[in-house]
């Protein structure tokens, strides 16, 4: 095989050796220490194959052995580049290609990032660029190690970061932080107390000395179930009071709405315009001149891929969708309307486990805006653990 | 001298100028100390050596190599002749 590779790299001719005698031209090309090879014998002829450097020699001997010479097929890479010679694009593009191809493997063509759970990839892509590593950066500027440290320092929820740099593609490995397991329960005595003021209606006590009775009304910090508990013995015990205690409670909840009010929303109009990016490099490919006054832009990029490996080559596509713009004035019945709506919101998210008892909506306005008021009877659960220390007693 | 007596070259390099044939089943024959080919046919190859004249007979013969004193014959070899 490597023998093929240099007699093709070198160029070879087979050829026709006729006349009387052809075994002649062997012995004279054997004395004379020419290289043939393939040497098949018909009649009054023999067909050879030798280095092309060596024919010419080979004919003088030919002539003096009273043999003819005739060349039958010419192979390998000079008789290529001089047939191809006239084409002077295909040495200059072989060339500019291998230059591109040097040049361009000095550059990181694409990151990735493996082993994020819940931070997300554009994040870590962030920080990574902002400590050197995205793609078309030089890749022996990047300090890995610099690298690892800064991104770890950006983004607290990271534990380990390891940056490989392998060819033109950069790999970011990471490692999230474990999250701390709850606090372990506390068995330090405490005492329950309210934490706003209400009357009680219910008590579920399951460890303590209840302090308040159902129907009595609390203060925020009254004492509702005690942790400290009389013996038979005329002593105390201290122990954690764990209870729920259920109290009507008064809250209140107010918004403010203007009459009046500017709303964007998005218009049917849309423009795309797409960028080629190579590299560092974003290009306009689309002669969209279309600009609204007021805007909303999002933005799509694809690069293109062979054999799962992204190359630093791809098309941005940036859609801007126009804002149109209207006054809207509201009157009392829809502004009611939009507030019970967000005193849903309120409940559901604000006060997830309370019970709405009574709700009683105030409505005022004045020249600019409608003022609501919302007054709320809750039930809900006000026990708050307070723990104290076993010396005040 | 003495060691020359008592280990005495072997016979085979005794021979001379003969020449050394080297023969891989009948299909590959090495022919050491040839002087030139005096018949280059398909059936029948004739090698002058530094001794006799060697003749192959067969079918499909062909030299595969030749430098100024090995050649190398490649082929179905029936019969192997050697004239004085």
């Amino acid at each position: 095989m490597l023998l093929k590779f240099f007699r093709f790299a070198k160029g070879y001719v087979t050829f026709t050796a006729s006349g009387k005698f052809p075994e002649r031209f062997l012995n004279a090309a054997a004395v004379n220490k020419l290289n043939l090879w393939d040497a098949y014998p018909s009649k009054g002829k023999i067909t050879a194959t030798m280095a092309a450097a060596d024919y010419k020699r080979a004919r003088h001997i030919a002539q003096r052995a009273g043999l003819k010479l005739k060349i039958t097929s010419k192979r390998g890479v000079p008789f290529f580049v001089k047939r191809h010679s006239s084409r002077l694009g295909l040495p200059i593009g072989a060339l500019l290609g291998a230059v591109l191809l040097v040049v361009l493997s000095q550059f990181i063509w694409t990151v990735d990032i493996t082993g994020a759970k819940t931070v997300s990839d554009n994040r870590i892509r962030e920080a990574l660029a902002d400590n050197g590593v995205y793609p078309g950066a030089f890749k022996w500027t990047i300090d890995v190690l610099d690298s690892q440290r800064a991104v770890q320092m950006d983004i607290d929820e990271l534990s380990w970061v390891s940056i490989n740099n392998l060819g033109c593609k950069s790999t970011a490995d990471v490692r999230e932080k474990a999250k701390k397991s709850d606090e372990p329960k506390s068995q330090s005595p405490c005492n329950i107390k309210a934490d706003c003021d209400g009357v009680i209606t219910k008590i579920i006590a399951e460890n303590g000395f209840s302090a308040v009775e159902e129907g009595s009304g609390v203060k925020q910090g009254d004492l509702l179930v005690s942790g400290v508990l009389p013996t038979g013995q005329d002593t105390i015990r201290f122990v954690r009071a764990e209870a729920e205690v259920y109290a009507d409670v008064n809250s209140k909840f107010e918004l403010k709405m203007p009459k009046e009010y500017d709303y964007y929303y998005v218009n049917e109009n849309k423009t795309n315009r797409n960028k080629l990016n190579f590299l560092w490099l974003s290009i306009p490919a689309s002669l969209n001149f279309t600009a609204y006054p007021q805007s909303v832009s999002s933005q799509n990029r694809v690069n293109l891929s062979v054999n799962g490996n992204a190359l630093p080559l791809g098309i941005t596509t940036q859609t801007s969708y126009e804002l149109r713009n209207i006054s809207v004035k509201e009157n009392s019945e829809k502004a009611q309307q939009a507030f019970e709506k967000t005193l849903l919101l309120y409940e559901v998210f604000e006060n997830p486990s309370a019970s709405v008892k009574s709700r009683e909506i105030t409505l005022t306005e004045d020249e600019t805006s409608f003022n609501f008021t919302c007054d709320y009877t809750l039930n809900r659960n006000i026990a708050q653990s307070v723990e104290f220390d076993v010396t005040e007693h | 001298m003495k060691n020359q007596q008592k280990n005495p070259r072997p016979p085979m390099l005794d021979a001379g100028f003969q020449p050394l044939i080297e023969m891989t089943g009948n299909r590959q024959i090495c022919v050491e100390g040839s002087t030139g080919i005096l018949l280059y046919e398909p059936e029948n190859i004739k090698i002058n050596t530094t001794g006799p004249i060697i003749s192959f007979y067969g079918r499909g013969l062909s030299v595969r190599c030749i430098t100024a004193s090995s050649v190398e014959v490649f082929g179905y070899v029936n019969k192997v002749e050697f004239i004085s």
